[in-house]
């Protein structure tokens, strides 16, 4: 797994698959939610994962950074397999390789400060002094607010104490999943302008969001989920108007 | 001066070897979320192996001292980790707390078992007793510099390793979010035994200073509660804060140093002399009362948690009829010695009877039973003794017996003052400090007091001896022109009446109002608060009643003994009982008789089997006696409770499943073949046909084997009780949906219910 080596270098998105979901089936226990999805979002892109709430696009990047193990299928990173069903990738082992999932909510530790959430991420790799300057750079009321407990921050700064993570630790693949939720649209677009600043830098980036307009401004594919499935998988502008039937459960 | 400068620095190094143990403690409660309640037990193993390598073996000091701490103990705790606490992930609370409690008893069984108890050799402070160093005119040895010294480094190095190292980070970050630790590249296995391992070493450490600062003979019980003594400054911290846990246990220190100081070492105040043992205990107390607990764990209604059904009152008296019948026809069969232990087994099944109450019912917690039935032992005894005057009745009353209940239920709504306001494992230390207070205050009392009570006689003072000579001679009754005193027998089936009239009194309960508001209490407080429901009512009067029977056990089980000593009572007796029938199902009655009679009977019958065997095989007796039959009175009880965590509704309910079949009106024939079968074989027994263990070993074969027998003979019974027993563990309907996704399956069967025509909803469920 070498491949998958953090870049920094621009790069334009290139005809190579970075990530691919090849019929890909996951279960909670005995309920299956993901009923053989396949996805394939090239390097470099910024690819966002749509759909209404429970069509089990937060699961696919579970599947993804190996939090879930999957019942069917197979998920490549960069050509290379990754989760088979008889074979997970553990999810630290793909963190120190380059695989970023900022999960939905808080990815912060409550009971850590700032500065110690910070050192959490030199796990994959970086020293504390290189992940300060980015994070403290990029969001200078993370810099303010160093030794205070991460619970006690604002939810717009804990969300920026998350979002360093994948600015700080130059991720080769970077998952988001629901920026927004519960956030001010102000602050959304700060954390959007983020993103498009790793997309600049070539970073490949699958983005699961609900905030579908904000999202399609910075992406250059997207797909829609519905219940366990993919079910179109298009430009951002085209599939624009098949949300609101997606959305509202309407046929497709 | 110079002795408040000796006594201070006395209890600062008493104080920082509270600091090390507290401490280990904190670090694997902060990294795994399980409080290790055999913390001290591992501080004790590690003291005596100290002992082994050093003064058995004749090792050099820093030689002993390094395979001990830094080879045995993180060896230990990396395979502790691996194999019993990550398990534990993800259990109830009680299977969190009950399963280091085994390992406790495991670790004290295995230190008789190895060594046994206790050993006789003292462990001697580091470079002899007597070396000190005079400073003024005040002394301090040379053990207590150390201590002092080694808790500083010690401090500095969790320090660093904490909060400037990576894996420091990592290990606190695990408790917060395991999943997030690993999306940032960490690895919680690692973090988490890497905990283990340092919390154990410290715990070791600690076992060998304090065990060698005794300079007294070792035992193993001893020493694990006096390390019990640093949970204290652990809750200081709140179980995260080494700042405050550091703060805590040198107060802790000083507090024992200076009462000792202040009564010349026991000199003054002689009644208070189990003070001075008390005063952590009394502060761990003080601290949970007092201090606010803003993050309690596991108090989050779960999943998993299991579920108890109820037995109606018909099935219920039908048990308890077949259980006195059971005892009663035991009586032409059983010798004496097993007569003996059955009794004791129901006895302290009675006792247990108050944990199916209050823990099973109400979901509250007590770990020490044995202290309530201690308490009530003590009141009958003195009430038999003071209403003659010195002269004990010869045998008990009516009276004493309802005395020893009343008395029992108020230190029980006593105790349930500071239970108020916690849950789960604070309450389980609440209970476990009261249990060694009065251990230490009452039951090891030995001195006779003096009260001047104005109403009291002719102006002479009330004595009063609560525990004369170590011994408390409790009369058996003589009731209903029935004389219990002599027949051992008689006494047997009274202990199954009263058994089976309790058990009968709590399914009555459970099923009254008051049962349903228990059970309420005890699925979500919150939820009961906010319908109006006072707890405070609520618990005070569980707490009581529940104290209450483990009175009237205890006061029972004290006359069945005849005499009986403070060591019937105390904690490590407790512990088994309260593990074993959280085993056997604190939910049931069952569970109840169950667990005391693997706690009276089971281990030590087992122990007997392979004593007899090695009268029977004598070249082998070496192994049955001193091996075997040490192992299943040691350390079985602890086994068997490690086993918790695959059945959380205790093993009795799975056994029972696969019989109730045959209670089915289809299953009756085969039933009553059984029972006509066991009747003749009885009747063949008693007219001497066969001996009692060919009776015993068929009889309990058979029974054992019945739902083999069973789903052999008609196996159409069994194909039901699975769809049943699926059925009951379907979801209920109104949870379809929010617990699982709605299926094709589930809007087939609505439309059914609701009689709509086929093909007015699609098979996606949408309409």
């Amino acid at each position: 797994m070498t491949a998958v080596n953090a870049t920094t270098q621009p790069q334009a998105p290139s005809a190579q698959p970075m990530l691919e979901f090849d019929n890909v089936r996951a279960a909670y226990g005995s309920i299956e939610v993901i009923h053989g999805a396949s996805l394939t979002i090239q390097e470099g892109s910024v690819f966002a994962l749509l759909g209404p709430n429970g069509a089990g696009k937060s699961t696919m990047l579970k599947v993804c950074a190996g939090l879930l193990p999957l019942t069917g299928g197979e998920v490549r990173i960069a050509g290379v397999p990754v989760h088979r069903p008889s074979q997970v990738a553990v999810a630290d082992d793909l963190a120190r390789r380059g695989v970023c999932l900022i999960p939905e909510g808080k990815g912060i530790f409550p009971n850590l400060s700032v500065k110690d959430n910070l050192k959490m991420m030199t796990n994959a790799g970086k020293t504390v002094s290189q992940i300060e300057d980015v994070a403290y750079s990029q969001f200078p009321r993370l810099g303010e607010r160093r030794r205070q407990m991460a619970g006690t921050l604002s939810g717009g700064e804990q969300q920026m104490l998350a979002m360093s993570r994948a600015l700080a630790t130059d991720p080769a693949l970077l998952l988001l999943d629901e920026l927004s939720m519960g956030l001010a649209p102000i602050i959304v677009q700060d954390l959007y302008q983020a993103v498009g600043q790793l997309a600049k830098l070539g970073v490949t980036i699958l983005v699961v969001e609900q905030f579908a307009r904000t999202v399609l401004g910075v992406a250059n594919r997207a797909a829609i989920m519905v219940s366990g499935q993919v079910s179109k998988v298009g430009d951002p502008a085209e599939l624009e108007h098949e949300l609101e039937a997606a959305y509202l459960g309407g046929e497709l | 001066m110079a002795d408040f400068l000796s006594f201070t620095v006395i209890g600062v190094a008493v104080g920082a070897i509270y600091a090390i143990a507290a401490s280990g403690l904190v670090v694997t409660y902060a990294t795994s979320g399980i409080f290790n309640f055999a913390h001290g037990a591992v501080g004790m193993f590690a003291a005596f192996l100290y002992w082994q390598f050093r003064w058995d073996w004749n090792f050099p000091a820093p030689l002993a001292i390094f395979l001990v701490i830094f080879v045995f103990c993180p060896i230990f705790g990396a395979l502790l980790e691996r194999f019993v606490m990550r398990g534990l992930q993800n259990t109830m609370e009680i299977t969190k707390l009950v399963v280091p409690i085994a390992l406790l008893l495991l670790l004290t069984g295995s230190a008789s078992w190895i060594w046994g108890d206790p050993i006789p050799e003292t462990l001697r402070r580091f470079f002899g007793p007597d070396k000190k160093i005079t400073i003024g005119d005040t002394f301090i040895s040379w053990h207590h510099i150390i201590v002092l010294i080694v808790a500083v480094l010690m401090a500095a190095g969790l320090y660093v390793v904490l909060y400037k190292m990576r894996i420091g980070v990592n290990m606190r970050a695990v408790v917060d979010n395991p999943e997030l630790t690993q999306l940032n590249g960490g690895r919680p296995v690692l973090a988490a035994s890497f905990s283990w391992m340092i919390g154990t070493a410290l715990a070791g450490l600690a076992g060998v200073l304090i065990g060698s600062l005794q300079n007294a003979a070792i035992n193993n019980l001893a020493l694990t509660l006096l390390i019990v003594d640093a949970y204290a400054a652990a809750i200081f911290g709140k179980l995260r804060s080494l700042t405050l846990t550091f703060v805590g246990a040198i107060v802790v220190g000083l507090s024992i140093s200076y009462w000792n100081w202040l009564s010349d070492t026991g000199q003054k105040w002689t009644w208070l002399s189990g003070f001075r043992i008390s005063i952590p205990v009394v502060l761990l107390v003080i601290v949970l009362i007092l201090l606010p607990h803003e993050r309690l764990r596991g108090a989050v209604v779960s999943r998993f948690k299991e579920r108890f059904s109820v037995p109606t009152i018909p099935k219920a008296a039908l048990w308890a009829g077949v259980l006195v019948l059971f005892f009663a026809a035991a009586v032409p069969i059983a010798q004496r010695k097993p007569e003996a232990l059955l009794s004791t087994g129901l006895a302290f099944g009675i006792i247990a009877l108050s944990l199916v109450l209050l823990t099973g019912y109400g979901g509250e917690l007590n770990l020490a039973p044995l202290t309530f039935a201690g308490i009530g032992a003590v009141v009958a005894y003195q009430f038999e003794v003071n209403i003659t005057k010195g002269h004990i009745n010869e045998s008990l009353s009516i009276w004493g017996l309802l005395l020893a209940a009343a008395v029992c239920a108020l230190v029980g709504a006593i105790i349930a003052l500071p239970a108020l306001r916690l849950r789960g494992l604070y309450q389980g230390l609440v209970t476990f400090g009261f249990a060694i207070f009065v251990t230490n205050m009452v039951f090891k009392q030995r001195r006779t007091l003096h009260f001047n009570l104005p109403w009291y006689g002719d102006g002479e003072d009330f004595e009063i001896n609560i525990f004369t000579g170590g011994g408390l001679f409790v009369p058996r009754p003589n009731w209903f022109g029935i004389d219990f005193r002599i027949s051992n027998s008689n006494y047997m089936v009274f202990l199954a009446v009263v058994f089976a009239l309790i058990g009968l009194g709590l399914v009555a309960l459970r099923r009254s109002t008051y049962g349903r508001r228990l059970a309420a209490m005890k699925d979500s407080p919150a939820a009961s608060a906010t319908l109006g429901m006072s707890l405070v009512k609520m618990k005070l009067s569980v707490f009581a009643l529940s104290s209450a029977i483990a009175g009237v056990g205890g006061v029972l089980y004290a006359a069945q003994q005849g005499a009986s000593d403070e060591n019937s009572w105390v904690i490590t007796a407790s512990l088994p009982l309260v593990l074993l029938t959280v085993v056997a199902g604190v939910g049931y009655v069952s569970g109840a008789f169950a667990g005391g009679i693997l706690t009276g009977v089971f281990f030590v019958m087992l122990g007997d089997v392979f004593l007899k065997l090695s009268v029977d095989y004598s070249a082998f007796e070496w192994l049955f006696t001193d091996v075997v039959k040490d192992f299943f009175i040691f350390v079985g009880p602890a086994f068997a409770a490690i086993s918790l965590a695959t059945s959380p509704a205790g093993f009795l309910n799975d056994m029972f499943d696969n019989y109730r079949p045959l209670t089915s009106r289809r299953g009756l024939p085969l039933l009553s073949a059984w029972v006509v079968f066991q009747g003749l074989f009885y009747l063949w027994r008693i007219t001497d046909g066969i001996g009692t263990w060919t009776f015993m070993l068929v009889s309990l074969g058979v029974a054992l084997l019945l739902p083999a027998i069973a789903q052999v003979i008609r196996p159409d019974l069994y194909i039901d009780a699975k769809t049943l027993k699926q059925r009951r563990e379907e979801l209920p309907l109104e949870l379809v949906g929010v617990d699982r996704p709605i299926t094709a399956q589930d809007v087939k069967q609505a439309d059914a219910a609701l009689q709509l025509p086929v093909g007015v909803s699609d098979n996606d469920g949408r309409s």
